[in-house]
């Protein structure tokens, strides 16, 4: 046996069912799934980066500033996430008894130990900005786990018999009360003893942050994320590169607004906006060698894929080609992803391309598009070369691949 | 008749339910179809049919069955050639054979 095809079946019988089990884990598909949830109203985010830049042009200087949308909105990412992990964390489980008031008490909780001050004069209760927007999200990811995991424990006991004299909704209200008192009451202690969770989480992620921020971090990430995809695992990093991402555009549009320069290249406006020219591993050259292909297969595949890849879904070319468990194509898909990913830091890095400093979610826009948004001409620049240069890296692959299915095309129609 | 479609962020299943459609009308079957993220799974199951699942989230069948095992809903994950080729009817035949049963 070959050594690559060692290597697949290796992947298929032992790595992928162990990344099966860690996926199936309650606790991560709460996050990922909360994370899903929360994309619409942080997308929201997005039109008012691509109104602000409208509103730079003389004509359409008419358009009212609407940042504040944003907000409510990015902005309370935290809140949101607090409330979300609870309930669907409950339905993972199969157990939505205590969801809705375990999504209570969890935002409870994170709102005490956010550490808010009071202004007894004023009549006002202070938070961090940072830490309601996407500074809290570690703490929310924690306290909303935590909660959950009271919640569901203490929805499997109850203080009475089945049998009781006592009204269900007594009995429901106080074996929902416990955990509840539980729950305010670990968050209130930690306030009153001044015991911040906040900053020893923020401390304990810094520097996986910082790594991810760096030109070898950022090729890391997409390499992994291409990796894990030819073998068919698509969002699993994904709760970890969107904290990175959201941080790291915050920071930038902080810096920006402060007078200062945007520092970090590892965002979700790099990524999707940038690097992942028709989706993960820049596959839009792909799929355009696949609609003038000679193989019958090939072509249909490239031609119906064509539209899902100019808005960045890539879905359809990587089961249809296929480039899952597919060698000859999973080589360039991965390569794609360092390339594109290695070149473009570098670009940013370097000054010859604007860092982005606005939110812009709009993943679905062809990226040459994402990328005059985000940074101008040198954005549409920078994207030109990177679809070039992906060209370059999928033709001598897709040539060898092509051969093999006419060849094996052939053979079907002289039987 | 509802099928329910659901893939990552509800965008390449997107595309197929659009398929779907054609292929419904063209053969003048009468029937909704929706495509979702799998992150609002439970809020759509209720009332499906049957729910077809896009091969890339293989690894999340456990899962999936044990949430919706409630509803007694059929299941099954869309052959990666059908979705591949963003094959309407082949996909509807998929969601019609499980139906049936």
């Amino acid at each position: 046996m070959k050594v690559e095809n060692k290597f697949i079946v290796w992947m298929k019988t032992s790595f992928s069912p162990k990344l099966t089990k860690l996926c199936q884990n309650h606790y991560v598909a709460a996050v990922q799934k909360s994370i899903m949830t929360v994309l619409p109203i942080i997308m929201i985010g997005s039109f008012i980066t691509v109104l602000t830049l409208a509103r730079q042009v003389t004509f359409l200087a008419w358009i009212p500033d609407l940042s504040l949308i944003n907000q409510f909105s990015f902005g309370l990412m935290s809140i949101f996430i607090a409330l979300l992990i609870p309930i669907k964390f409950m339905e993972e489980k199969s157990s939505p008894k205590f969801k809705n008031i375990a999504a209570l008490t969890s935002l409870g909780t994170f709102l005490v130990l956010l550490m808010p001050t009071f202004d007894g004069e004023l009549g006002t209760m202070n938070f961090m900005l940072d830490k309601i927007g996407t500074g809290g999200m570690l703490c929310a990811v924690f306290v909303g786990l935590i909660t959950a995991k009271i919640f569901y424990e203490a929805g499997k006991h109850s203080f009475f018999k089945e049998d009781t004299a006592m009204p269900d909704i007594i009995v429901n209200m106080f074996d929902s009360m416990l955990p509840v008192m539980f729950c305010l009451l670990l968050g209130v202690i930690s306030y009153k003893v001044n015991f911040d969770i906040y900053a020893i989480l923020r401390m304990a992620f810094n520097p996986l942050g910082t790594i991810a921020q760096t030109i070898p971090g950022v090729v890391l990430i997409a390499f992994a994320e291409a990796f894990l995809y030819s073998f068919g695992f698509t969002w699993i990093l994904f709760p970890i590169q969107w904290t990175i991402w959201m941080d790291g555009i915050a920071a930038n549009a902080a810096a920006v607004a402060a007078g200062g320069v945007a520092s970090n290249i590892c965002l979700m406006e790099t990524y999707n906006g940038m690097f992942n020219i028709g989706g993960v591993g820049a596959t839009l050259t792909l799929v355009l060698l696949m609609c003038f292909s000679k193989s019958r297969k090939l072509k249909s595949i490239g031609r119906v894929s064509f539209i899902p890849a100019i808005l960045n879904i890539n879905e359809p070319v990587v089961f249809g080609a296929p480039i899952a468990y597919n060698p000859i194509l999973m080589i360039p898909f991965w390569l794609n992803a360092i390339m594109m990913s290695l070149v473009g830091s570098i670009a940013y890095r370097i000054g010859l391309v604007a860092i982005p400093s606005a939110v812009n979610q709009l993943w679905y826009f062809p990226t040459i598009i994402q990328g005059f948004i985000n940074s101008g001409i040198g954005g549409v620049v920078l994207c030109i070369v990177l679809t070039g240069l992906s060209l370059l890296i999928w033709y001598p692959f897709f040539k060898v691949y092509e051969s093999d299915i006419v060849t094996q095309e052939v053979a079907k129609l002289s039987k | 008749m509802k099928i329910l479609l659901i893939c990552g962020v509800g965008a390449s299943s997107g595309f197929i339910a659009q398929a779907m459609r054609r292929a419904a009308k063209s053969r003048g079957i009468e029937v909704k179809i929706l495509a979702r993220s799998e992150s609002e799974l439970m809020d759509n199951i209720d009332s499906a049919s049957c729910l077809l699942i896009g091969p890339h989230l293989a690894y999340q069948e456990e899962m999936i069955k044990n949430s919706i095992a409630q509803y007694n809903v059929p299941y099954t994950f869309i052959p990666e050639d059908i979705y591949g080729a963003i094959d309407g009817d082949g996909a509807l035949d998929v969601a019609l054979s499980i139906i049936k049963k």
